[in-house]
């Protein structure tokens, strides 16, 4: 009777640990997407690095969407400049949209300036290797005078990411918005 | 057995299956139980990893591997959120020279910089919406009504590549798919691998970009990452050290005290800012 009992207990338990590692397998393999769909920027033909003026566009945003290479120590790599009739202080927000890619790129400040005599400036440091494919925002200027300058410089390093000058670093996309 | 103890037997085994699985029971052991918290929650502890937790000090050295050389920073770094953060930053190449030796600081109010190795250094203002709140910072920055990434305002103005992994929120917005690796334990805690890859798709070369976390599963804070270049070598490693977390930060770590030997400049100057 004890064995006929015991048999049946472990018998039991052994069906229950099958299912049990087999839905906790397929759980844990399970992939998560995080959808790209729409990440890319409206695609258009606006002038170069002289985003101005956006309203002539009939946009409240501004961009550019022809993709440059340059590397790491090179240099200033990239302006935009965004500006708006009128002489309304307001907020300007930019974004960067990073090319998609299995190359290493570098890490790059981005610089926004009011260019003003006494300019309301910041820096983001972006890596761009980690956010490939992605539209990124980089904050704004809460006080411009209607007209915005961003630039990519290359010529100094972001402190503890690998500068080396045979990096890549892509300047594609901007986009501004007011 | 006769076949209806069988069935029977089977049966109850199904039921103590169901029943095991529904109550997350301690049958299944620890390590198991974390390995089963699907990849979307560990993305999404990622993504509100901030609210879980208040003051941070750690040590973490991260390699890069570029053409065959590497360059080893060293960084300490104090952080009390909402916006005051300290982190020193030791950069050296493969033959010994020293890259980088650089301080960062701020109060909330005012980032400090100083380059040990120029002996200058500069303030300016934090931006404005890097004094913000995150969730303020989402919704405004939405209004584009299309996906944008938005890292936290702590990660977008401290210059180190631990800024994105003490504050993963813009991580769990990268552009690919994260899937589920494996548990671990790092620096006594409990972390869940996680592997990222980009759309091989969208790679003109047909390649893979590719990163693994180690996420630790109380705070979402990444411990430990890797990140894969070209070729599927690494290029990235990190690993945080000496982890202390809500312990509290002495307030005179955000006090910047250059040496009196450090001459100051203009903020635009010190980054070589020019139009």
């Amino acid at each position: 009777m004890f064995t006929k009992n015991l048999k049946r207990i472990v018998l039991a338990i052994l069906v229950s640990l099958i299912m049990t590692a087999t839905i906790s397998n397929l759980v844990s393999a399970a992939t998560y997407y995080i959808s790209e769909q729409g990440a890319r920027f409206i695609q258009g033909s606006i002038p170069i690095e002289n985003l101005s003026p956006c309203s002539s566009y009939g946009l409240s945003a501004c961009q550019d969407n022809n993709v440059k290479r340059g590397y790491l120590t090179q240099g200033q790599l990239g302006k935009w400049l965004a500006s708006a009739s009128g002489t309304t202080r307001r907020r300007m927000d930019w974004y960067a949209y990073i090319p998609n890619s299995s190359a290493t790129f570098g890490a790059v400040y981005y610089n926004v300036s009011d260019g003003s005599a006494t300019p309301e400036v910041f820096s983001v440091p972006v890596n761009q290797n980690t956010w490939k494919g992605g539209q990124v925002w980089l904050g704004y200027l809460s006080l411009g005078y209607n007209k915005s300058f961003m630039w990519v410089n290359t010529s100094s390093c972001v402190p503890g990411y690998s500068c080396n000058s045979s990096m890549p670093i892509y300047y594609d996309m901007a986009r501004f918005t007011y | 057995m006769k076949r209806n103890e069988v069935v029977t037997s089977v049966i109850a085994g199904l039921i103590l299956g169901v029943l095991v699985l529904a109550t997350g029971s301690p049958l299944l052991g620890s390590e198991t139980a974390s390995a089963q918290l699907p990849v979307a929650d560990v993305v999404t502890l990622m993504r509100n990893s901030h609210e879980k937790w208040s003051s941070v000090s750690l040590d973490a050295v991260t390699v890069w591997h570029v053409d065959g050389e590497s360059q080893t920073v060293t960084m300490s770094v104090q952080i009390q959120q909402p916006n005051q953060s300290r982190i020193s930053i030791y950069q050296v190449d493969n033959k010994g020279n020293v890259l980088v030796d650089y301080l960062w600081v701020t109060d909330g109010k005012i980032i400090y910089e100083q380059n040990n190795l120029s002996k200058k250094y500069t303030e300016h203002p934090v931006p404005d919406f890097a004094k913000l709140p995150l969730d303020d910072l989402v919704k405004s920055a939405s209004v584009l009504g299309e996906p944008v990434i938005i890292r936290h305002p702590m990660a977008m103005i401290m210059p180190s590549p631990l800024s994105d992994y003490l504050f993963p929120t813009g991580l769990s917005q990268r552009i690919g798919v994260y899937t589920l690796e494996k548990d671990d334990m790092l620096e006594n805690r409990k972390s869940v691998v996680v592997n990222w890859r980009n759309n091989r798709n969208n790679n003109s070369d047909g390649g893979w970009a590719q990163s693994r976390y180690w996420v630790d599963t109380d705070t979402g804070i990444i411990l430990k990452a890797i990140t894969y270049g070209e070729n599927n070598v690494v290029f990235e490693e990190m690993t945080i050290t000496n982890l202390t977390l809500d312990a509290g930060i002495p307030s005179n770590a955000y006090v910047f005290q250059p040496p009196l030997d450090y001459e100051f400049i203009p903020y635009a100057e010190f980054t070589a800012f020019g139009q």
